[in-house]
C-alpha cells in the first residue's frame, strides 16, 4: 500500500505546526514562569518587609507604652505618697479631737452612772420592799387559800371515802342478797325437783300397786261411786 | 194398747252396749234383706236362722203386742225400720275404766243408768290401765274425771303447795 504524498506532506505539515505550536506554547509557559517566580520573589521581600515594618511598630509601641506605664506608676506613687501624708496628719487630727472628746465623754458618763447608780440603787432598794411586802402578803394568801384547799380536800375527801365505802358497802350488800337469793332459787328448784321425782315414784309404785291389788269388785264400786258422783255434780238428770 | 215408744223401749232394754246395738242392728239389715227375696222362707225360719235366741224373742214380742202376721212381711219391714230408727236414738255414756268388766258388772252398771239417769242410754266401754280405779264419763258432751289418777295427781298438787309454804 502506498500513501499519497499528498497526504503524507500534508501530514508532515500538520506534525511540523502542531510541533510548533507547542514550542510556542512551551516557551511561553517557560516566560510566565520566570515571570511568576521573579513576582513571587518581589512578593516576598515586600511580606518581609511589611513583617519587618510590623514589628518595628510593634516594638516602638511596645517601647512607648512602657514608658507611659512608667510614667503613670511613678505619678501614683507619688499621689499615694501624697495621700499618706495627708491621712497621716488626719489620722493624728482626728486621734486627738477624739482622745477630747473621749476624757470630756468619759467624765460625763462617770457622772451621769454614779447618778444613775444612785437612782437604780435608791429604786432597787424601794422595789425590794415592795417585793417584799407583796411577798409577804402573797405567802400569807398563799398561806390562807393552801389552809382552805387543804380543809376542802379533807372534807370532800372524807365525804367521798365515806361515799365510796357507803357504795361498795351497798354493792356488797345487794351482791350478797343476789347472791342469797341466787342460792335459794336454786336450793328450792332443786327441792322441787327431788320432790316431783320422789311424788312421781311414789304415784307410779301406787299405781302399779293399787291397780294390781283391786279386786273387780272393789272396781265396780268404784265405777258406780264414779257415776253416783258425776250424777251430783250435774253429769246427767235423771229423765224417764 | 202399749204405747209404740214404751214397746221399743221395752225391746231396747236388752241392748246394754254400744257393740250389742251395732250387733242387733246388722242382724236386722240382714232380715230386712232376706225378707222381701224372691224366695222367701217364712219369717220363723229366718229369726231361728239369722238371729239369737234373744233378738228372735225381741222382736217376736214387738210384733205380738203390735198385732203382726208372720206372714205380712210389709208390716214386719215396717216394724224393723221403726226399730232400727229408735236404735238412732239411743243416747250414748262413754266410760272409761281400768280394768275389762265382766257382763255381770256391765249389767250392773247398766240397771244403775236405767235407775238412776233413765232409759235410752247404751253404754260405750274402753279400758284405760293408767287411771288405776274409778272412771272417766263422758255424757251428752260433758266429761268428768273421777279416777285414782286424779286423785294422785290432785294430791302431789296439794303436797307440792304444802311443801312450798313450809320452806
Amino acid at each position: 500500500m502506498s500513501i499519497d504524498p499528498l497526504i503524507f506532506f500534508d501530514l508532515i505539515a500538520a506534525v511540523f505546526l502542531l510541533s510548533l505550536a507547542i514550542t510556542a506554547i512551551a516557551i511561553s509557559y517557560a516566560r510566565a514562569v520566570k515571570k511568576f517566580n521573579s513576582y513571587q520573589k518581589e512578593a516576598d521581600l515586600l511580606l518581609t518587609q511589611i513583617h519587618k515594618k510590623e514589628s518595628d511598630l510593634l516594638e516602638d509601641a511596645r517601647i512607648k507604652a512602657g514608658k507611659i506605664i512608667e510614667e503613670a506608676n511613678v505619678k501614683a506613687q507619688d499621689i499615694l505618697n501624697s495621700t499618706n501624708n495627708l491621712n497621716n496628719d488626719s489620722k493624728k487630727t482626728l486621734e486627738d479631737a477624739l482622745e477630747k472628746l473621749v476624757k470630756h465623754q468619759a467624765g460625763y458618763f462617770e457622772k451621769v452612772s454614779e447618778d444613775f447608780l444612785k437612782t437604780y440603787q435608791q429604786e432597787l432598794a424601794s422595789l425590794k420592799e415592795k417585793n417584799i411586802e407583796i411577798l409577804r402578803n402573797v405567802s400569807k394568801n398563799i398561806e390562807e387559800d393552801t389552809t382552805n384547799e387543804v380543809k376542802d380536800f379533807d372534807s370532800v375527801l372524807e365525804k367521798e371515802t365515806i361515799a365510796s365505802q357507803k357504795i361498795v358497802e351497798e354493792k356488797i350488800e345487794q351482791e350478797y342478797t343476789k347472791i342469797q337469793k341466787d342460792t335459794e332459787e336454786y336450793r328450792s328448784q332443786m327441792i322441787k325437783k327431788v320432790d316431783e321425782q320422789i311424788y312421781k315414784i311414789i304415784e307410779e309404785v301406787s299405781k302399779q300397786v293399787l291397780g294390781k291389788g283391786l279386786s273387780l269388785q272393789e272396781h265396780e264400786d268404784l265405777v258406780i261411786d264414779a257415776l253416783s258422783k258425776a250424777k251430783k255434780e250435774g253429769i246427767a238428770k235423771y229423765e224417764k | 194398747m202399749k204405747n209404740d215408744s214404751l214397746i221399743y223401749s221395752d225391746i231396747l232394754k236388752s241392748l246394754k252396749t254400744v257393740e250389742e246395738t251395732e250387733e242387733f242392728s246388722s242382724k236386722i239389715d240382714v232380715l230386712l234383706n232376706s225378707l222381701f227375696k224372691t224366695q222367701a222362707k217364712p219369717l220363723e225360719e229366718l229369726l231361728k236362722k239369722l238371729l239369737d235366741l234373744k233378738t228372735s224373742g225381741i222382736i217376736k214380742q214387738a210384733m205380738s203386742v203390735k198385732n203382726i202376721n208372720s206372714s205380712d212381711h210389709a208390716a214386719i219391714e215396717t216394724l224393723l225400720n221403726d226399730i232400727k230408727k229408735e236404735i238412732q236414738k239411743l243416747r250414748v255414756l262413754k266410760l272409761y275404766l281400768a280394768f275389762d268388766p265382766t257382763t255381770e258388772i256391765i249389767d250392773n252398771i247398766f240397771e244403775w243408768v236405767l235407775k238412776n239417769i233413765g232409759n235410752g242410754i247404751i253404754l260405750d266401754i274402753e279400758k284405760d290401765e293408767s287411771i288405776i280405779g274409778g272412771a272417766i264419763i263422758v255424757f251428752e258432751g260433758r266429761y268428768k274425771d273421777l279416777t285414782i289418777r286424779k286423785r294422785f295427781e290432785e294430791l302431789n298438787l296439794f303436797s307440792a303447795k304444802l311443801m312450798d309454804n313450809l320452806k
